[in-house]
């Protein structure tokens, strides 16, 4: 196996027992970049690896909403072109300090504020299993890094399921913290209240070697959560059998019947292999907490994007006459239609008492409902399943968002596993799980994937193996 | 009520977002059928707002006096500087 395509796990082995350094582990992965365009990446910015820990000479990607001190930061959008940020995201810098090199950063749609990577503005990004096909977004140049080994992990903002969405997609693990888990100080996020630091690897155990070395209390994120993670993958008996709640009947409404058969065979498997014990739960509030998760976005974009004037930093329109001309020529110009979208609706259903009654307020009660049910079914199973996606690939007639929305929307761990292939393109299915249970949602993801044997049947197309 | 090209205008102007007729009419043509959706599953949620996910309290210290960001640095991302400052077009009469 060439270096560009392993696993986290599997570089750390490999310079363990001395067969490459880390230097020759950062440029395997560049010169695959070199060999395969697929418009992962935004702008390439390699930093070997800084010595020793637990990500010593393992090369990762960043979203490029992640801010790199002294590196060009757009967050994918033509209103922050030019804009080197000062400093460093948090998360940056404890990457670095344990050890990872740094490949550069990696093409979303502008801003993270839509799920297909179609809409990016200054690249397409190719799905490395079919180029000319979607990888998914927002994170889709993170994750066709990843996919095409020009990166062993990646790490990028989700505030709907923008990792998990293409990490279906590209065949990839895709994961996302409890809501504060990891800093989002130098993250350019639109939502702050739905944004989560998502990671995306080739394998559960890259997962939970990052979430560990990224874990912690930061105080510059007011909302991060006190405590460190380790050992993610300790073996810990489970007291009983798992219980999986599964809606059979709600995921046909949304989802195509073959990603629903692809789900259904990996929760027939768990039961019949792994003894796991299937419930039937209700989760009537699916297509609810998708358009309350569309309201609260576009209203806190309203106001988190509204710093874009011109003046401090980023794109600025030429020979404006006065503040007028250039707060609104800068910001018609800068802005890409989809966050133009997004401004107005945040901007109208905040904008007077009535809009906000009707829809923000009422969003707002809409994020209680779903919280608090899924609070209710904790009573009752371990994890909820579900597919990852309604659809393959191109395909648009249901919210891309409608299965990984609500876990952002209650600030929930949830990772999706590649669980098989549809018309050659991977799909994925989810596993969500209460605050606070990264580790029991790991390790379960741990068995799945063994049960799945997904990574074994890795091909070349995309696999960079 | 569907939202008008005229309301779609004006929404813009809040946000220092000219539109012209024709992106009014557009953008009003993308948001309608969100509303929509929205006046049909929102209508009638009772349940007290989550107006955020965090529990936690807010975190407070000492305001005591450290080193900002380097003002050449901040500088350096303007389009326009003098003098050490952001440099913008004339916002006072003669």
């Amino acid at each position: 196996m060439t270096i560009a395509g392993m696993s986290v796990i599997e570089i750390l082995e490999g310079q363990g027992r001395g067969e490459f350094t880390p230097e020759e582990a950062l440029q395997a992965h560049l010169d695959k970049i070199e060999g395969e365009d697929v418009g992962a990446f935004l702008r390439l910015c390699p930093k070997t690896s800084s010595g020793p820990g637990l990500l010593q000479g393992v090369p990762v990607a960043l979203g490029d909403e992640i801010c790199m001190e002294g590196v060009e930061t757009t967050a994918g959008s033509r209103i922050l072109t030019g804009f080197v940020p000062p400093y460093q995201a948090a998360l940056v810098g404890k990457l670095q300090g344990a050890g990872a090199a740094l490949v550069g950063k990696t093409n979303l749609t502008e801003f993270g504020m839509s799920f297909d990577m179609d809409d990016a503005v200054f690249q397409r990004t190719q799905n490395p299993w079919r180029p000319g096909t979607n990888p998914g977004g927002a994170a889709g140049g993170a994750a066709a890094a990843v996919a095409a080994g020009q990166a062993a992990a990646a790490v990028a903002a989700d505030t709907g399921g923008d990792v998990r969405i293409p990490a279906s997609f590209c065949g990839l693990v895709g994961f996302v913290p409890t809501y504060g888990r990891v800093s989002r100080y130098g993250v350019i996020q639109h939502a702050p209240s739905l944004t989560q630091v998502g990671l995306l690897a080739r394998q559960v155990g890259d997962i939970a070697l990052l979430l560990e070395v990224l874990a912690g209390e930061d105080p510059q994120d007011a909302t991060t959560l006190p405590g460190t993670l380790s050992d993610l993958l300790a073996q810990a008996v489970e007291p009983k059998p798992l219980r999986i709640g599964i809606a059979p009947d709600i995921y046909r409404s949304f989802a195509g019947g073959d990603v629903c058969q692809a789900a259904a065979n990996v929760w027939q498997r768990a039961a019949e292999e792994l003894g796991w014990e299937l419930v039937e739960v209700d989760l009537p509030w699916l297509e609810l907490a998708q358009i309350a998760r569309r309201l609260i976005a576009a209203a806190e974009s309203s106001s988190t994007l509204a710093r874009y004037d011109g003046v401090r930093y980023g794109y600025r329109a030429e020979d404006a006459q006065d503040m007028r001309e250039l707060f609104s020529r800068t910001r018609a110009e800068g802005f890409g239609e989809v966050v133009k979208g997004e401004m107005l609706l945040g901007t109208y259903i905040l904008g007077d008492k009535a809009h906000y009654e009707a829809y923000y307020l009422q969003a707002l009660r809409a994020r209680s409902v779903v919280s608090k049910s899924l609070q209710d079914l904790w009573g009752e199973v371990d994890f909820v399943l579900t597919p990852t996606t309604p659809e393959l690939p191109g395909k648009r007639q249901a919210p891309p968002e409608i299965f990984t929305g609500p876990s952002n929307l209650a600030g929930l761990p949830a990772i999706s596993l590649p669980c098989g292939l549809v018309d050659g393109l991977p799909v994925g299915v989810q596993l969500v799980a209460p605050a606070g249970e990264e580790g029991r949602l790991l390790r379960a993801a741990h068995v799945l994937e063994r049960m799945i044997g997904f990574a074994s049947s890795r091909n070349g197309g995309g696999q960079g193996a | 009520m569907p939202v008008t090209k005229e309301e779609m205008k004006r929404i813009g102007e809040i946000i220092y977002l000219d539109l012209t007729d024709e992106e009014s009419v557009r953008f009003a043509d993308l948001l309608n059928p969100v509303l929509e959706k929205a006046d049909e599953l929102l209508d009638g949620l009772r349940e007290e707002p989550l107006r955020h996910i965090s529990q936690l309290r807010n975190r407070l210290r000492e305001d005591e006096v450290g080193i900002p960001l380097p003002k050449e640095k901040v500088l350096a991302n303007a389009a326009e500087t003098q003098d050490g400052c952001f440099r913008v077009p004339r916002i006072l009469e003669d």
